[in-house]
């Protein structure tokens, strides 16, 4: 039976079942009795009730079986101009030029694999192997402009809102990464950059 | 409209109950800092106990633009034309100026309230004019509020156990912290014993109001309203809901005691 841990007395956390998209995980988890929110991290799932939580290890364990075919993944264009401040560094440490850099990160079609940190920013999965090697920068900029593109830590990213922040900034996107509305991009969305 | 601020003095917005549901997009609920004390304000207007209100972290003055009933905690008030009212969060860190009819301000993801780090609403500045909504009468009898009561706040041990020395949790609860005066209603700041932790590295992890994180000085911080939905510090414990209104309420600068 799964493990979880107290997250307080209002939320429980426990680990996140691979393989099944965090979309259907949150569905899932908000139909339970008396939840009123979930969050996917990368490695951990925490729900939150509205009232003592009661759960037992049969739904815990019911989540990694989930299937979601019924509703297909959206695919979200992202337009991108590539001018941040970070090509350069991030050429140089992966011995390739600019251009390289460029059509590396615009290639892959890339997957809302958590969103944290701040309202609608998304952690992307798919970025290719080599950027995939880069790190946080050592100093974190004070100020990162909204709609800056980033990538670290094997992710990348785009800032909704100026922020401060560690990641190595390649461009920026002309959408507005949360709104009135709520975030632009939902779990397990697909995400591509277009120039 | 109702009001005008003629005069402010640290962060005022308007604040309800917040926005429950959207945690999966990285917009924790926020709202009220203490929503009991936002409740009583409300109940002293004759307003439902969520409707919106002025959320006063520092010091407020209005004049009313025509006749208005303002309540601050218990007390109710009728402001004629051109009287003036002052609210002062102290001696606690935050008071509530709610109006008859509730604050009117746009409903946004269904609340009326500022959250400043998702760009949603903006603080009160002066001079800006707060007109009154229309929220349903609602009469309900003020309940006694224990927010002052000296007891040590009570929190609930984990959930990163494991990234602490085993005498962490014994020094959380050792001696009091001082509330520094560069909180937010993001997180709270404290001084005091330094939390130790092991060479566990750090996750993003999911987090909540309440949880007290520690970074890797050592000085531990509680996350408000406008918490990041994850974060990579780990959490030595996490406040009782119970409690969550009674640290809230504690003046910057004052003190706070945990027991576990």
């Amino acid at each position: 039976m799964p493990d979880w841990v107290a997250l307080g007395d209002r939320a429980l956390r426990f680990a996140r079942p691979a393989g099944v998209s965090p979309r259907a995980i949150v569905r899932a988890a908000r139909a339970w009795d008396g939840v009123t929110d979930v969050v996917v991290a990368r490695d951990d799932v925490a729900v939150y009730w509205d009232r003592a939580p009661q759960i037992t290890g049969e739904q815990i364990a019911a989540l990694a079986t989930l299937h979601d075919d019924q509703e297909p993944a959206r695919t979200i264009e992202l337009h991108a101009i590539y001018d941040g401040p970070d090509l350069d560094d991030i050429a140089r440490a992966i011995g390739a030029s600019i251009d390289d850099v460029v059509r590396l990160h615009a290639a892959p079609t890339y997957v809302v694999e958590t969103i944290g940190f701040a309202p609608g920013f998304a952690y992307l999965t798919g970025l290719d192997t080599r950027l995939a090697a880069i790190a946080r920068r050592a100093t974190p900029r004070t100020r990162v402009p909204a709609g800056s593109i980033a990538i670290a830590g094997g992710y990348t990213a785009v800032y909704p809102f100026d922020s401060p922040g560690g990641w190595n900034l390649i461009g920026r996107v002309d959408e507005r990464m949360f709104t009135a509305e709520g975030a632009l991009l939902s779990l397990g969305d697909r995400v591509r950059f277009v120039r | 409209m109702s009001l005008v601020i003629t005069k402010l003095l640290g962060l005022c917005t308007v604040q309800d109950f917040g926005r429950i549901g959207r945690m999966h997009e990285g917009l924790p609920r926020g709202g009220a800092l203490v929503r009991s004390l936002l409740a009583r304000a409300n109940r002293a207007a004759h307003n439902p106990d969520d409707a919106a209100a002025i959320e006063v972290l520092g010091r407020l003055t209005v004049r009313a633009t025509q006749e208005v009933e303002v309540a601050s905690d218990a007390e109710t008030r009728l402001l004629r034309a051109g009287e003036e009212l002052t609210i002062e969060s102290e001696p606690r860190r935050v008071a509530y100026l709610a109006l008859r009819g509730g604050v009117d301000a746009p409903v946004i993801l269904g609340s009326r309230s500022t959250h400043a780090s998702a760009g949603l609403g903006a603080p009160l500045r002066a001079g800006m004019h707060v007109a009154a909504s229309d929220v349903g009468r609602r009469d309900a009898r003020l309940a006694a509020l224990d927010l002052d009561a000296r007891e040590p706040i009570r929190v609930i041990a984990g959930p990163d156990t494991d990234a602490f020395e085993p005498r962490a949790l014994a020094d959380l609860a050792a001696a009091p912290y001082r509330v520094l005066p560069t909180s937010d209603r993001v997180g709270t700041r404290l001084d005091g014993p330094r939390l130790a932790r092991t060479a566990a590295p750090e996750r993003s992890r999911p987090m909540t109001r309440g949880a007290i994180e520690v970074p890797r000085d050592g000085l531990p911080i509680v996350l408000g309203p406008e918490h990041p939905t994850t974060g990579g510090y780990p959490v030595i414990a996490v406040i009782a809901s119970d409690d969550l209104d009674r640290f809230f309420a504690i003046r910057l600068g004052g003190s706070v005691r945990f027991v576990v």
